[in-house]
Protein backbone atom coordinates (compact mmCIF):
# COMPACT_ATOMS: atom_id res chain seq x y z
CA UNK A 1 0.00 0.00 0.00
CA UNK A 2 3.16 2.48 1.21
CA UNK A 3 5.01 1.30 -1.84
CA UNK A 4 1.57 2.22 -4.22
CA UNK A 5 1.71 5.67 -2.69
CA UNK A 6 5.14 6.37 -3.19
CA UNK A 7 5.14 5.32 -6.82
CA UNK A 8 2.08 7.62 -7.57
CA UNK A 9 3.90 10.78 -5.71
CA UNK A 10 7.27 9.80 -7.56
CA UNK A 11 5.04 9.51 -11.08
CA UNK A 12 3.91 12.92 -10.15
CA UNK A 13 6.96 14.86 -9.19
CA UNK A 14 9.48 13.06 -10.79
CA UNK A 15 10.68 15.76 -12.87
CA UNK A 16 11.71 17.73 -9.81
CA UNK A 17 13.09 14.99 -7.91
CA UNK A 18 15.77 14.64 -11.25
CA UNK A 19 15.57 18.78 -10.99
CA UNK A 20 17.22 19.17 -8.09
CA UNK A 21 19.52 16.30 -8.60
CA UNK A 22 20.82 18.07 -11.43
CA UNK A 23 20.55 21.48 -9.86
CA UNK A 24 22.49 20.23 -6.45
CA UNK A 25 25.40 18.42 -8.52
CA UNK A 26 25.75 21.43 -11.25
CA UNK A 27 25.83 23.39 -7.44
CA UNK A 28 29.03 21.79 -5.87
CA UNK A 29 30.88 21.58 -8.94
CA UNK A 30 29.96 24.92 -9.19
CA UNK A 31 31.32 25.95 -5.43
CA UNK A 32 34.40 23.66 -5.78
CA UNK A 33 36.83 26.42 -6.61
CA UNK A 34 35.66 27.88 -3.35
CA UNK A 35 36.92 24.96 -1.47
CA UNK A 36 40.07 25.51 -3.25
CA UNK A 37 40.41 28.17 -2.24
CA UNK A 38 39.61 27.38 1.81
CA UNK A 39 41.60 24.16 1.79
CA UNK A 40 44.47 25.54 -0.69
CA UNK A 41 45.38 28.47 2.03
CA UNK A 42 46.99 25.82 4.50
CA UNK A 43 49.33 24.01 2.58
CA UNK A 44 52.70 24.62 1.51
CA UNK A 45 53.19 25.11 -2.05
CA UNK A 46 55.19 21.91 -2.86
CA UNK A 47 57.69 19.56 -0.90
CA UNK A 48 59.90 16.85 -3.12
CA UNK A 49 58.85 14.89 0.02
CA UNK A 50 55.60 13.47 -1.60
CA UNK A 51 54.32 12.40 1.72
CA UNK A 52 53.31 15.89 2.37
CA UNK A 53 50.06 17.35 1.29
CA UNK A 54 50.75 20.57 -0.96
CA UNK A 55 48.90 22.63 -3.33
CA UNK A 56 50.44 21.54 -6.20
CA UNK A 57 50.35 17.64 -5.69
CA UNK A 58 46.96 17.71 -3.72
CA UNK A 59 45.37 20.57 -4.79
CA UNK A 60 41.64 18.97 -3.61
CA UNK A 61 43.21 17.10 -0.40
CA UNK A 62 42.62 19.10 3.42
CA UNK A 63 45.47 20.09 4.58
CA UNK A 64 47.41 18.06 7.37
CA UNK A 65 47.21 20.63 9.68
CA UNK A 66 45.70 23.70 9.69
CA UNK A 67 48.27 25.78 9.52
CA UNK A 68 47.83 29.94 9.81
CA UNK A 69 51.45 30.15 8.86
CA UNK A 70 50.31 31.45 5.21
CA UNK A 71 47.65 33.67 5.98
CA UNK A 72 49.29 35.45 8.47
CA UNK A 73 52.16 36.00 6.45
CA UNK A 74 49.98 37.35 3.47
CA UNK A 75 48.43 40.04 6.49
CA UNK A 76 51.50 40.86 7.58
CA UNK A 77 53.44 41.42 4.14
CA UNK A 78 49.89 43.00 2.32
CA UNK A 79 49.51 45.16 5.47
CA UNK A 80 45.99 43.35 4.90
CA UNK A 81 43.73 45.14 7.72
CA UNK A 82 45.01 48.61 6.31
CA UNK A 83 44.60 48.09 2.98
CA UNK A 84 41.19 46.50 3.74
CA UNK A 85 40.27 49.74 5.85
CA UNK A 86 41.38 51.80 2.76
CA UNK A 87 39.17 49.54 0.46
CA UNK A 88 36.03 50.07 2.44
CA UNK A 89 36.45 53.46 3.40
CA UNK A 90 36.70 54.08 -0.86
CA UNK A 91 33.84 51.87 -1.30
CA UNK A 92 31.78 53.61 1.53
CA UNK A 93 32.64 57.09 0.86
CA UNK A 94 32.06 56.29 -2.79
CA UNK A 95 28.71 54.58 -2.38
CA UNK A 96 27.38 57.36 -0.53
CA UNK A 97 28.00 59.97 -2.18
CA UNK A 98 27.27 58.47 -5.44
CA UNK A 99 23.53 57.57 -4.02
CA UNK A 100 23.35 61.32 -2.21
CA UNK A 101 24.36 62.73 -5.36
CA UNK A 102 22.47 60.92 -8.17
CA UNK A 103 19.14 60.51 -6.43
CA UNK A 104 19.02 64.40 -5.73
CA UNK A 105 20.44 65.30 -9.60
CA UNK A 106 17.79 62.59 -10.62
CA UNK A 107 15.05 64.01 -8.92
CA UNK A 108 15.16 67.47 -9.91
CA UNK A 109 16.05 65.82 -13.76
CA UNK A 110 12.67 64.51 -13.46
CA UNK A 111 10.51 67.46 -11.20
CA UNK A 112 11.97 70.19 -13.32
CA UNK A 113 11.32 69.62 -16.74
CA UNK A 114 12.68 71.87 -19.31
CA UNK A 115 15.30 71.76 -21.92
CA UNK A 116 18.50 71.77 -20.30
CA UNK A 117 17.10 68.65 -17.89
CA UNK A 118 16.40 66.59 -21.29
CA UNK A 119 20.05 67.46 -22.66
CA UNK A 120 21.35 66.61 -19.18
CA UNK A 121 20.11 63.20 -18.78
CA UNK A 122 20.78 62.11 -22.49
CA UNK A 123 24.04 63.24 -22.31
CA UNK A 124 24.37 60.88 -18.75
CA UNK A 125 22.75 58.11 -20.65
CA UNK A 126 24.89 58.83 -23.53
CA UNK A 127 28.01 58.64 -21.40
CA UNK A 128 26.97 54.95 -20.37
CA UNK A 129 28.41 53.55 -23.80
CA UNK A 130 31.52 54.47 -22.74
CA UNK A 131 34.29 52.20 -21.94
CA UNK A 132 36.51 52.74 -19.22
CA UNK A 133 39.71 52.31 -21.61
CA UNK A 134 38.61 55.04 -24.13
CA UNK A 135 39.16 57.56 -21.60
CA UNK A 136 41.86 56.07 -18.96
CA UNK A 137 44.96 57.53 -20.02
CA UNK A 138 43.70 61.18 -20.64
CA UNK A 139 42.22 60.72 -17.34
CA UNK A 140 44.96 59.76 -15.58
CA UNK A 141 46.92 62.71 -16.73
CA UNK A 142 44.07 65.39 -15.82
CA UNK A 143 44.16 63.57 -12.56
CA UNK A 144 47.66 64.04 -12.33
CA UNK A 145 47.36 68.33 -12.93
CA UNK A 146 45.03 68.33 -10.03
CA UNK A 147 46.95 66.24 -7.81
CA UNK A 148 44.52 63.92 -7.55
CA UNK A 149 46.20 60.96 -8.30
CA UNK A 150 45.71 59.62 -4.42
CA UNK A 151 42.69 57.81 -2.14
CA UNK A 152 40.37 61.25 -2.31
CA UNK A 153 41.02 61.46 -6.36
CA UNK A 154 39.86 57.68 -6.36
CA UNK A 155 36.68 58.29 -4.71
CA UNK A 156 36.13 61.38 -6.85
CA UNK A 157 36.67 59.67 -10.07
CA UNK A 158 34.39 56.72 -8.84
CA UNK A 159 31.09 59.57 -7.98
CA UNK A 160 31.83 60.45 -11.67
CA UNK A 161 31.79 56.78 -13.07
CA UNK A 162 29.12 55.90 -11.35
CA UNK A 163 26.35 58.92 -11.96
CA UNK A 164 25.26 57.90 -15.39
CA UNK A 165 24.21 55.05 -14.34
CA UNK A 166 23.35 55.41 -10.95
CA UNK A 167 21.12 58.77 -11.97
CA UNK A 168 19.37 56.69 -14.80
CA UNK A 169 18.52 54.13 -12.02
CA UNK A 170 16.73 56.53 -9.82
CA UNK A 171 15.48 58.52 -12.85
CA UNK A 172 13.32 55.36 -14.19
CA UNK A 173 11.99 55.47 -10.24
CA UNK A 174 11.56 58.70 -9.95
CA UNK A 175 9.47 58.98 -13.13
CA UNK A 176 6.38 56.57 -12.19
CA UNK A 177 6.46 58.51 -8.40
CA UNK A 178 3.55 61.48 -8.38
CA UNK A 179 4.48 64.44 -6.75
CA UNK A 180 1.58 65.03 -4.97
CA UNK A 181 3.20 64.08 -1.36
CA UNK A 182 6.25 66.96 -2.01
CA UNK A 183 3.79 69.39 -2.84
CA UNK A 184 1.90 68.56 0.34
CA UNK A 185 5.03 68.66 2.43
CA UNK A 186 6.06 71.70 0.29
CA UNK A 187 2.50 73.30 1.63
CA UNK A 188 2.99 72.46 5.03
CA UNK A 189 5.70 74.70 4.87
CA UNK A 190 9.21 71.91 4.44
CA UNK A 191 12.30 72.99 2.39
CA UNK A 192 13.76 71.63 -0.36
CA UNK A 193 16.25 69.34 2.48
CA UNK A 194 13.05 68.61 4.99
CA UNK A 195 11.33 66.85 1.78
CA UNK A 196 14.29 65.05 -0.09
CA UNK A 197 15.30 63.69 3.45
CA UNK A 198 11.65 62.81 4.44
CA UNK A 199 10.12 62.34 1.35
CA UNK A 200 11.85 61.57 -1.23
CA UNK A 201 15.00 59.42 0.21
CA UNK A 202 12.44 57.03 1.82
CA UNK A 203 10.08 56.30 -1.05
CA UNK A 204 13.35 55.69 -3.37
CA UNK A 205 15.09 53.73 -0.64
CA UNK A 206 14.45 50.25 -2.42
CA UNK A 207 16.73 51.72 -5.76
CA UNK A 208 18.91 52.70 -3.02
CA UNK A 209 19.76 49.37 -2.25
CA UNK A 210 20.12 48.14 -5.88
CA UNK A 211 22.45 50.62 -6.84
CA UNK A 212 24.38 50.39 -3.59
CA UNK A 213 24.39 46.67 -3.96
CA UNK A 214 25.78 46.82 -7.63
CA UNK A 215 27.70 50.17 -6.97
CA UNK A 216 30.36 48.54 -4.12
CA UNK A 217 30.40 45.51 -5.70
CA UNK A 218 32.13 46.96 -8.59
CA UNK A 219 34.39 49.80 -6.29
CA UNK A 220 35.39 47.10 -4.11
CA UNK A 221 36.44 45.06 -6.45
CA UNK A 222 37.94 47.14 -8.90
CA UNK A 223 41.49 46.77 -10.07
CA UNK A 224 42.20 48.81 -13.35
CA UNK A 225 41.12 51.81 -11.60
CA UNK A 226 43.80 52.14 -8.22
CA UNK A 227 46.33 50.10 -10.73
CA UNK A 228 46.59 53.17 -12.80
CA UNK A 229 45.83 55.78 -10.37
CA UNK A 230 48.11 54.60 -6.90
CA UNK A 231 50.22 52.31 -8.90
CA UNK A 232 52.33 49.63 -7.72
CA UNK A 233 54.65 52.18 -5.58
CA UNK A 234 54.59 51.64 -1.68
CA UNK A 235 52.07 53.22 0.23
CA UNK A 236 47.74 52.88 0.93
CA UNK A 237 46.54 50.93 -1.81
CA UNK A 238 43.66 48.54 -2.47
CA UNK A 239 42.61 44.85 -1.68
CA UNK A 240 42.84 43.84 -5.32
CA UNK A 241 45.88 46.01 -5.44
CA UNK A 242 47.56 44.64 -2.79
CA UNK A 243 46.79 41.35 -4.35
CA UNK A 244 48.10 41.94 -7.82
CA UNK A 245 51.18 42.74 -6.18
CA UNK A 246 52.21 40.14 -3.59
CA UNK A 247 51.69 37.93 -6.75
CA UNK A 248 53.47 39.88 -8.77
CA UNK A 249 56.61 39.90 -6.02
CA UNK A 250 56.49 36.42 -5.13
CA UNK A 251 57.83 36.12 -8.85
CA UNK A 252 58.05 32.78 -10.65
CA UNK A 253 54.77 32.87 -13.93
CA UNK A 254 53.92 29.40 -12.97
CA UNK A 255 53.44 27.36 -9.72
CA UNK A 256 56.00 29.23 -7.55
CA UNK A 257 53.85 31.90 -5.21
CA UNK A 258 50.76 29.81 -4.65
CA UNK A 259 51.22 29.76 -0.78
CA UNK A 260 50.61 33.79 -1.17
CA UNK A 261 48.06 33.88 -4.22
CA UNK A 262 45.75 31.44 -2.07
CA UNK A 263 45.53 33.02 1.29
CA UNK A 264 45.80 36.09 -0.45
CA UNK A 265 42.52 35.37 -2.51
CA UNK A 266 40.23 33.54 0.13
CA UNK A 267 41.46 37.03 2.25
CA UNK A 268 39.76 38.80 -0.45
CA UNK A 269 36.88 37.23 -0.86
CA UNK A 270 36.62 36.58 2.51
CA UNK A 271 34.82 39.98 3.37
CA UNK A 272 32.87 39.80 -0.06
CA UNK A 273 31.24 36.46 1.11
CA UNK A 274 30.40 37.99 4.86
CA UNK A 275 28.52 40.76 3.91
CA UNK A 276 27.02 38.57 1.27
CA UNK A 277 26.08 35.66 3.65
CA UNK A 278 24.64 38.17 5.98
CA UNK A 279 22.29 40.25 3.82
CA UNK A 280 21.84 37.40 0.98
CA UNK A 281 17.92 38.06 0.90
CA UNK A 282 18.13 41.66 0.36
CA UNK A 283 21.26 41.45 -2.29
CA UNK A 284 19.04 38.78 -4.34
CA UNK A 285 15.47 40.81 -4.10
CA UNK A 286 17.67 44.56 -4.41
CA UNK A 287 18.92 43.13 -7.88
CA UNK A 288 15.92 41.23 -9.25
CA UNK A 289 13.98 45.01 -8.75
CA UNK A 290 16.68 46.60 -9.96
CA UNK A 291 16.76 44.13 -13.41
CA UNK A 292 13.25 44.60 -14.04
CA UNK A 293 13.33 48.39 -14.56
CA UNK B 1 6.07 74.63 -7.41
CA UNK B 2 8.59 76.39 -8.00
CA UNK B 3 11.05 74.75 -5.45
CA UNK B 4 12.45 72.66 -7.93
CA UNK B 5 12.83 75.16 -10.74
CA UNK B 6 14.92 77.33 -7.89
CA UNK B 7 17.41 74.74 -7.10
CA UNK B 8 17.65 72.96 -10.02
CA UNK B 9 21.02 74.55 -10.90
CA UNK B 10 23.10 74.44 -7.23
CA UNK B 11 22.51 70.66 -7.42
CA UNK B 12 22.83 70.04 -11.62
CA UNK B 13 25.97 72.10 -11.75
CA UNK B 14 28.17 70.74 -9.22
CA UNK B 15 27.14 67.43 -10.07
CA UNK B 16 27.63 67.58 -13.50
CA UNK B 17 31.24 69.04 -12.73
CA UNK B 18 32.30 66.31 -11.04
CA UNK B 19 31.01 64.16 -14.19
CA UNK B 20 33.06 66.81 -16.80
CA UNK B 21 36.05 66.48 -15.06
CA UNK B 22 35.93 62.44 -14.88
CA UNK B 23 34.48 61.49 -18.21
CA UNK B 24 33.52 64.36 -20.60
CA UNK B 25 36.90 65.75 -20.31
CA UNK B 26 38.81 62.89 -20.38
CA UNK B 27 36.92 61.96 -23.33
CA UNK B 28 36.90 64.91 -25.61
CA UNK B 29 41.07 65.34 -24.82
CA UNK B 30 41.20 61.39 -25.79
CA UNK B 31 39.76 62.33 -29.41
CA UNK B 32 42.49 65.15 -29.56
CA UNK B 33 45.43 63.15 -28.81
CA UNK B 34 44.49 60.28 -30.97
CA UNK B 35 44.80 62.99 -33.91
CA UNK B 36 48.66 63.88 -31.74
CA UNK B 37 52.10 61.93 -30.98
CA UNK B 38 51.12 61.68 -27.41
CA UNK B 39 53.32 60.15 -25.27
CA UNK B 40 51.76 59.93 -22.11
CA UNK B 41 53.34 63.37 -20.49
CA UNK B 42 54.53 64.73 -23.46
CA UNK B 43 53.75 65.38 -27.40
CA UNK B 44 56.88 63.55 -29.45
CA UNK B 45 58.65 66.66 -30.85
CA UNK B 46 60.12 65.22 -34.24
CA UNK B 47 56.29 64.55 -35.37
CA UNK B 48 54.15 67.36 -36.26
CA UNK B 49 51.50 67.84 -33.30
CA UNK B 50 48.49 67.61 -35.88
CA UNK B 51 49.01 64.59 -37.41
CA UNK B 52 45.98 63.77 -39.16
CA UNK B 53 44.79 60.18 -39.33
CA UNK B 54 48.36 59.07 -38.91
CA UNK B 55 47.97 57.20 -35.23
CA UNK B 56 44.36 55.65 -37.42
CA UNK B 57 46.51 54.13 -40.10
CA UNK B 58 49.59 53.09 -38.02
CA UNK B 59 46.97 51.19 -35.69
CA UNK B 60 45.37 49.24 -38.88
CA UNK B 61 48.86 48.62 -39.64
CA UNK B 62 49.46 46.58 -36.20
CA UNK B 63 47.89 43.06 -37.02
CA UNK B 64 48.24 42.54 -33.17
CA UNK B 65 45.45 45.16 -32.63
CA UNK B 66 43.35 43.77 -35.38
CA UNK B 67 43.99 39.68 -34.15
CA UNK B 68 42.99 40.85 -30.74
CA UNK B 69 39.55 42.78 -31.69
CA UNK B 70 39.16 39.55 -33.93
CA UNK B 71 39.82 37.32 -30.81
CA UNK B 72 37.44 39.86 -28.24
CA UNK B 73 34.43 39.14 -31.11
CA UNK B 74 34.68 36.02 -30.96
CA UNK B 75 34.50 35.62 -27.06
CA UNK B 76 31.56 37.68 -27.08
CA UNK B 77 29.63 35.51 -29.61
CA UNK B 78 30.88 32.50 -27.36
CA UNK B 79 29.95 34.34 -23.89
CA UNK B 80 26.55 35.19 -25.19
CA UNK B 81 25.20 31.71 -26.21
CA UNK B 82 26.81 30.13 -22.95
CA UNK B 83 25.58 32.77 -20.34
CA UNK B 84 22.36 33.43 -21.71
CA UNK B 85 21.81 29.69 -22.49
CA UNK B 86 22.96 28.57 -19.03
CA UNK B 87 21.46 31.23 -17.04
CA UNK B 88 17.86 30.88 -18.77
CA UNK B 89 18.43 26.98 -17.99
CA UNK B 90 19.30 27.40 -14.62
CA UNK B 91 16.39 29.70 -13.88
CA UNK B 92 13.82 27.57 -15.37
CA UNK B 93 14.80 24.31 -13.54
CA UNK B 94 15.04 26.51 -10.09
CA UNK B 95 11.82 28.20 -10.77
CA UNK B 96 10.10 24.54 -11.24
CA UNK B 97 11.22 23.65 -7.46
CA UNK B 98 9.14 23.55 -4.68
CA UNK B 99 11.45 23.90 -2.23
CA UNK B 100 15.26 25.06 -2.12
CA UNK B 101 14.88 28.08 -4.34
CA UNK B 102 16.35 30.84 -2.38
CA UNK B 103 19.66 27.98 -0.99
CA UNK B 104 20.32 28.05 -5.57
CA UNK B 105 19.58 31.54 -5.94
CA UNK B 106 22.20 32.85 -3.38
CA UNK B 107 24.77 29.66 -4.16
CA UNK B 108 24.77 30.71 -7.71
CA UNK B 109 25.23 34.34 -7.61
CA UNK B 110 27.89 34.10 -5.15
CA UNK B 111 30.69 34.13 -7.97
CA UNK B 112 29.38 37.19 -9.46
CA UNK B 113 30.57 39.05 -5.81
CA UNK B 114 34.22 38.39 -6.91
CA UNK B 115 36.75 40.74 -8.71
CA UNK B 116 38.71 39.92 -12.15
CA UNK B 117 41.38 39.70 -10.30
CA UNK B 118 41.10 37.22 -7.68
CA UNK B 119 38.39 35.50 -10.54
CA UNK B 120 42.01 34.84 -12.71
CA UNK B 121 44.22 33.78 -9.79
CA UNK B 122 41.73 31.20 -9.04
CA UNK B 123 41.31 29.90 -12.19
CA UNK B 124 44.87 30.18 -13.31
CA UNK B 125 45.14 27.55 -11.18
CA UNK B 126 42.56 25.48 -12.13
CA UNK B 127 43.32 25.61 -15.23
CA UNK B 128 46.76 25.07 -15.00
CA UNK B 129 47.13 22.68 -11.68
CA UNK B 130 43.81 21.20 -11.60
CA UNK B 131 43.20 20.51 -14.98
CA UNK B 132 46.15 20.12 -16.22
CA UNK B 133 48.15 18.40 -13.58
CA UNK B 134 45.95 16.27 -11.81
CA UNK B 135 42.53 15.73 -14.04
CA UNK B 136 43.01 15.91 -17.30
CA UNK B 137 47.07 15.01 -17.27
CA UNK B 138 47.06 13.60 -20.56
CA UNK B 139 48.31 16.00 -23.47
CA UNK B 140 45.34 14.85 -26.23
CA UNK B 141 42.78 15.90 -23.70
CA UNK B 142 41.01 19.46 -24.92
CA UNK B 143 41.07 20.10 -20.95
CA UNK B 144 45.10 20.12 -20.74
CA UNK B 145 46.89 22.87 -20.45
CA UNK B 146 44.33 25.18 -22.03
CA UNK B 147 45.92 28.49 -21.14
CA UNK B 148 48.99 28.23 -23.36
CA UNK B 149 46.82 27.42 -26.38
CA UNK B 150 45.03 30.60 -28.19
CA UNK B 151 42.36 28.34 -29.36
CA UNK B 152 41.61 26.02 -26.37
CA UNK B 153 42.16 29.72 -23.91
CA UNK B 154 39.21 31.10 -25.39
CA UNK B 155 36.96 28.26 -23.92
CA UNK B 156 38.64 28.48 -20.51
CA UNK B 157 38.23 32.30 -20.62
CA UNK B 158 34.54 31.77 -21.83
CA UNK B 159 34.05 29.20 -18.81
CA UNK B 160 35.46 31.81 -15.98
CA UNK B 161 33.25 34.59 -17.42
CA UNK B 162 29.72 32.10 -17.22
CA UNK B 163 31.21 31.29 -13.75
CA UNK B 164 31.57 34.47 -12.76
CA UNK B 165 27.61 35.80 -14.90
CA UNK B 166 25.39 33.02 -14.91
CA UNK B 167 24.05 33.76 -11.61
CA UNK B 168 23.57 36.94 -11.73
CA UNK B 169 21.58 36.36 -15.55
CA UNK B 170 20.01 33.59 -13.63
CA UNK B 171 18.43 36.17 -11.18
CA UNK B 172 17.24 38.75 -13.94
CA UNK B 173 15.72 35.39 -15.54
CA UNK B 174 13.69 34.59 -12.24
CA UNK B 175 12.10 37.77 -11.95
CA UNK B 176 11.22 37.55 -15.09
CA UNK B 177 9.54 34.23 -14.41
CA UNK B 178 8.10 34.67 -11.76
CA UNK B 179 5.76 38.58 -13.09
CA UNK B 180 4.58 35.69 -15.97
CA UNK B 181 1.12 35.96 -15.00
CA UNK B 182 -0.59 32.47 -14.31
CA UNK B 183 -3.61 32.48 -16.03
CA UNK B 184 -1.67 32.85 -19.48
CA UNK B 185 0.21 29.69 -18.52
CA UNK B 186 -3.25 27.90 -17.67
CA UNK B 187 -5.55 29.28 -20.89
CA UNK B 188 -2.82 28.31 -23.43
CA UNK B 189 -3.19 24.62 -21.50
CA UNK B 190 -6.76 24.94 -21.92
CA UNK B 191 -6.01 25.46 -25.54
CA UNK B 192 -4.04 22.17 -26.14
CA UNK B 193 -0.75 23.45 -25.62
CA UNK B 194 2.25 21.47 -24.88
CA UNK B 195 5.23 22.43 -22.91
CA UNK B 196 7.20 23.04 -25.74
CA UNK B 197 4.47 25.66 -27.44
CA UNK B 198 3.86 27.34 -24.19
CA UNK B 199 7.19 27.79 -24.11
CA UNK B 200 8.04 28.76 -27.21
CA UNK B 201 4.22 30.92 -27.67
CA UNK B 202 3.98 32.08 -24.12
CA UNK B 203 6.89 32.41 -22.07
CA UNK B 204 9.91 33.58 -24.27
CA UNK B 205 8.05 36.21 -26.23
CA UNK B 206 7.28 37.33 -22.50
CA UNK B 207 11.19 37.26 -21.33
CA UNK B 208 12.41 39.68 -24.32
CA UNK B 209 12.67 42.47 -22.15
CA UNK B 210 15.01 40.04 -19.69
CA UNK B 211 16.66 39.04 -22.64
CA UNK B 212 17.88 42.08 -24.22
CA UNK B 213 18.89 43.37 -20.44
CA UNK B 214 21.04 40.12 -20.33
CA UNK B 215 21.91 40.65 -23.77
CA UNK B 216 23.49 43.99 -22.84
CA UNK B 217 24.95 43.04 -19.19
CA UNK B 218 27.01 40.29 -21.76
CA UNK B 219 28.05 41.85 -24.58
CA UNK B 220 29.07 44.95 -22.80
CA UNK B 221 30.65 43.28 -19.86
CA UNK B 222 32.90 40.70 -22.12
CA UNK B 223 33.95 43.73 -24.32
CA UNK B 224 35.35 45.18 -21.54
CA UNK B 225 37.61 42.58 -20.09
CA UNK B 226 40.39 43.59 -18.66
CA UNK B 227 41.11 42.29 -15.29
CA UNK B 228 40.54 38.85 -16.11
CA UNK B 229 42.67 39.07 -18.85
CA UNK B 230 45.53 40.22 -17.12
CA UNK B 231 44.94 37.76 -14.49
CA UNK B 232 44.52 34.81 -16.24
CA UNK B 233 47.09 34.62 -18.81
CA UNK B 234 48.59 38.54 -19.00
CA UNK B 235 48.08 38.07 -22.68
CA UNK B 236 51.09 35.32 -23.29
CA UNK B 237 50.15 32.90 -25.64
CA UNK B 238 48.78 35.34 -27.87
CA UNK B 239 46.18 35.79 -25.93
CA UNK B 240 45.39 39.11 -25.74
CA UNK B 241 41.93 41.01 -25.70
CA UNK B 242 41.42 44.46 -26.95
CA UNK B 243 41.09 46.00 -23.47
CA UNK B 244 44.61 44.81 -22.73
CA UNK B 245 45.94 45.63 -26.27
CA UNK B 246 44.90 48.92 -26.01
CA UNK B 247 47.11 48.93 -22.51
CA UNK B 248 49.84 47.13 -23.76
CA UNK B 249 50.53 50.19 -26.90
CA UNK B 250 50.85 52.67 -24.66
CA UNK B 251 52.40 51.26 -21.87
CA UNK B 252 54.51 48.17 -22.07
CA UNK B 253 55.57 48.65 -26.16
CA UNK B 254 59.11 50.55 -25.96
CA UNK B 255 57.36 53.01 -28.13
CA UNK B 256 55.15 53.92 -25.74
CA UNK B 257 52.55 55.50 -28.68
CA UNK B 258 49.58 56.85 -26.54
CA UNK B 259 48.18 58.42 -29.71
CA UNK B 260 47.96 55.20 -31.25
CA UNK B 261 46.70 53.62 -28.56
CA UNK B 262 44.21 56.86 -28.09
CA UNK B 263 43.01 56.14 -31.84
CA UNK B 264 42.66 52.05 -30.98
CA UNK B 265 40.28 53.31 -27.67
CA UNK B 266 38.29 55.76 -29.74
CA UNK B 267 37.24 52.68 -32.31
CA UNK B 268 37.07 50.84 -29.20
CA UNK B 269 34.16 53.07 -27.92
CA UNK B 270 32.62 53.44 -31.85
CA UNK B 271 32.25 49.28 -31.85
CA UNK B 272 30.75 49.32 -28.07
CA UNK B 273 28.40 52.09 -28.65
CA UNK B 274 27.18 50.66 -32.17
CA UNK B 275 26.54 47.45 -31.01
CA UNK B 276 24.52 48.55 -27.65
CA UNK B 277 22.79 51.03 -29.75
CA UNK B 278 21.97 48.33 -32.69
CA UNK B 279 20.95 45.35 -30.25
CA UNK B 280 18.58 47.63 -27.79
CA UNK B 281 16.42 48.66 -30.80
CA UNK B 282 16.27 45.68 -32.38
CA UNK B 283 15.46 43.60 -29.04
CA UNK B 284 13.42 46.60 -27.95
CA UNK B 285 10.99 46.21 -30.76
CA UNK B 286 10.84 42.52 -30.74
CA UNK B 287 9.21 43.25 -26.91
CA UNK B 288 5.61 42.34 -26.63
CA UNK B 289 3.32 44.53 -24.77
CA UNK B 290 1.28 43.47 -21.77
Amino acid sequence: MKMKKFKRHLKKYWIEYLLLTILTVFTLVFLYPFYLLVVNSFKPTSSIDLSIITIVNNPSSLPSSWNFKYILNYIEVTQYFLTLTVSLIVTILSVGLLSVVSSLVAWMLVRRKSKTSTVVFLILVAAMLVPFQSIMFPLVRIMDTFSLRNIPGLIFMYIGFGMPFTVFLYHGFLKGVPKDLEEAAYIDGANLWQIYKSVVMPLVAPITVTAAILNAKWIFNDFLLPFLILGTRDGWTTLPLALYKARSAAGGQYGAGYDVIFPGILLNVFPIAIVYFIYQRKIVSGISEGAVK
Amino acid sequence: MNIYKKNFYWIVIPAMLIFFVVMILPFLLGFAYSFMPWRGTYFDPNEPMFMGLTNYVRLFSNPELLRSFAYTFELVVISIVLQIGLGLALALAVSKLTYGKGIFRSALFLPNFIGGIVLGYIFAFVFNQLFSEVLFTSEDSFFNYMLQDRSKHIWAMSMMLAWQSVGYLMIIFLSSLNSIPKHLMEAATIDGANSFQRFRHVTLPLLMPAITISLFVTVSGTFKVFDQNLALTNGNYDTTLISLEIYKIAVRDSKHDYGVAQAAAFIFFLVIAAITISQVAYTKKREVEM
